[in-house]
């Protein structure tokens, strides 16, 4: 593909203290050269900020996978320029110990990577492959952890995490990955498969992290009922290219160009939608029901 | 990273080769390979690249893919001529002493031999691989499947054997994405498979070999559990989504690669090379047995 213009590229590559992530211009192929070659990502453009919750959403095959799995440099750079943090992803060498401490990554279905004796050691994976030498200290973050994440490390840390529940295998795995205390988490599709509880649960665990702890999300997403409550922005994946990169409320404002990508239109929205065309304007902010229900409430007052 | 690598050797394209029969292929690069090991002189070696040249044009293939399984035998190619070289004795009579030195003596007949068993191997590894670059391993094991049914006669569980067969293939790529993921899952969690003695190194593999593992009996069980809830019950007459059907091309092919063969032998004196050719197979069983 082509390759970036070097002179559009430097002056918006600046990053200040404030950026998590800038993309320029980057593109990805499977199978380069070979009769298999897919163009994943093309001309890939943005840019992240500090404490940002992002939802990347997109039909399967979009790119979206293949996007966030540059971010802890899974996958290097093919073309164009990828910064993390204070990581130069498109340069050969990076620190890839540094930038995968501080970007944390939650696979699909996390619970299939948990592998040790028990919970606690499995937790504790992570710390000692970046080098936290002190047993005692390893095992108070990883208390912490465990703890975060809504089960009793007392009642857990030695069990197998082969015996535990689906939800809790998540939940571990969770914090195998937040033990590391990173700056930037990356999750792909963190509640698919769970029942509506434990999906809440984990929604509500990250995005107190986000609020409390200003940790910038960048989560994968398909259920669009939960990236609308939750995102402050959405970046839609189309063919490998950037289709929408906005707040929750706009993005669905476009109702059949959502559709005609094979997305859903979340309940809230759809509802805010309608209101609108009858003239009833809602504030942006409205996601959940019970505030679009307090908002409708004072429309009514009003009138 | 799994994912550059191809699975099997399958080389998607729309050639004449590709469209034949997958059955009709597999016979057909048996009778070439049957066809190969009565080939004595170098006149016909030359007809036989000329086909191979051919065949290899006709399925699209590049050259590059094929060459590429020659590097598969490459030990077994050096030893062969290595070892025929050195340890051919020729007829004092007939042939000519070229070096002698300590044990070793090198014969003109012996480098005549070495340098046929290394075209012979070379061109069989050439044409089954262009069996393989051209049939998906599904094919294949539908072609088997389907050739094998006599033996059904005598109670060979043909069908059962398929279905294995073609359940591991089909596993193989789901096994390898599996793979993928819990690699980069454990990457992520700083997992490090290139730095450290060997016996760190292999430590490191048990991250990612527990949850495969895992993960292949849990899929195993979940495929063994929707086979029963849909009543699978093997061979009891089983029709399959794609018939397998000859047509046009397999006619021609079959004609082409067989009358290649019998024009061939009949020419370069069929009678002379049944008595080499039962001599060559003696000599085979006897000395080179390294070859099977």
């Amino acid at each position: 593909m082509s390759k970036p213009n070097k002179q559009v590229v430097t002056p918006q590559l600046v990053t200040d203290s404030q950026t998590a992530i800038v993309a320029q211009n980057l593109c990805f192929t499977y199978n380069a050269k070979s009769p298999f070659s897919k163009q994943a990502l093309n001309n890939i453009t943005l840019n992240i900020k500090k404490g940002e919750f992002v939802a990347v959403v997109g039909h399967t095959g979009s790119g979206k996978t293949t996007f966030v799995q540059h971010l802890n440099a899974l996958i290097r750079v093919q073309s164009g320029e990828l910064r993390v943090l204070e990581h130069n992803l498109s340069q050969k060498k990076v620190d890839l110990k540094l930038l995968r401490k501080q970007v944390g990554m939650v696979f699909q279905y996390p619970e299939y990577q948990l592998f040790a004796d028990s919970v606690l050691d499995d937790v504790c994976f992570g710390l000692k492959n970046f080098g936290l030498k002190d047993k005692a200290e390893r095992e108070a973050l990883a208390e912490e952890a465990i703890g975060l994440v809504g089960l009793d490390f007392k009642e857990v840390k030695n069990k197998s995490p082969f015996d535990l529940s689906g939800g809790e295998k998540r939940r571990v795995a969770l914090a195998g990955v937040l033990a590391m205390k990173p700056q930037i988490l990356v999750m792909d599709e963190p509640t698919a498969g769970l029942d509506p509880r434990g999906k809440r649960e984990i929604l509500s665990l990250v995005s107190s992290l986000n609020k409390e702890q200003g940790i910038t999300v960048v989560m994968v997403s398909h259920d669009m009922n939960e990236v609308y409550e939750n995102a402050d922005r959405i970046i839609v994946f189309r063919d490998g290219q950037i289709a929408y990169d906005t707040t929750p409320r706009d993005l669905f404002r476009n109702e059949e160009d959502i559709v005609s990508m094979n997305l859903e239109i979340p309940h809230m929205a759809k509802f805010a939608n309608e209101l609108e065309r009858n003239g009833y304007i809602i504030p942006d902010n409205c996601k959940t029901v019970e505030q679009t229900f307090e908002a409708v409430m004072r429309l009514k007052g009003g009138e | 990273m799994l994912k550059d690598v191809t699975f099997g050797q399958y080389y998607p394209s729309n050639s004449f080769v590709h469209k034949m029969d997958a059955r009709i292929k597999l016979l057909l690069c048996l009778v070439f390979m049957v066809g190969i090991f009565f080939v004595q002189s170098f006149v016909v070696f030359g007809f036989i690249t000329v086909f191979l040249i051919i065949l290899i044009a006709s399925s699209r293939v590049p050259l590059k893919s094929i060459l590429k399984s020659i590097k598969g035998i490459i030990v077994l190619l050096l030893l062969t001529v290595v070892l025929n070289i050195f340890f051919t004795k020729g007829d004092p009579e007939k042939d000519k002493l070229l070096v002698s030195w300590w044990i070793f003596e090198i014969w003109d007949a012996g480098l005549y031999f070495a340098a046929k068993m290394f075209l012979r191997l070379v061109y069989l590894v050439m044409g089954s691989s262009v069996l393989t670059l051209t049939t998906t391993p599904v094919d294949l094991t539908h072609a088997i499947e389907s050739l094998l049914k006599p033996l059904k006669v005598i109670r060979v569980p043909v069908h059962e054997l398929a279905l294995i067969m073609s359940l591991t293939l089909s596993f193989i790529p789901s096994l390898m994405e599996e793979t993928d993921r819990i690699i980069n899952a454990q990457k992520a969690r700083g997992a490090d498979f290139d730095t450290g003695g060997l016996v760190k190194r292999a430590k490191a593999f048990i991250p990612i070999l527990i949850p495969l593992l895992v993960g292949g009996f849990r899929r195993a069980e979940e495929l063994a559990n929707a086979m029963n809830s849909r009543c699978y019950e093997g061979a009891t007459k089983r029709t399959q989504m794609r018939v397998m059907k000859l047509t046009w091309r397999d006619l021609v092919g079959t004609l082409v690669v067989l009358l290649f063969f019998v024009t061939v032998f009949v020419i370069f004196g069929m009678k002379s090379q049944w008595i080499n050719a039962n001599v060559d197979w003696l000599y085979i069983n006897d000395v080179n047995w390294l070859y099977f």
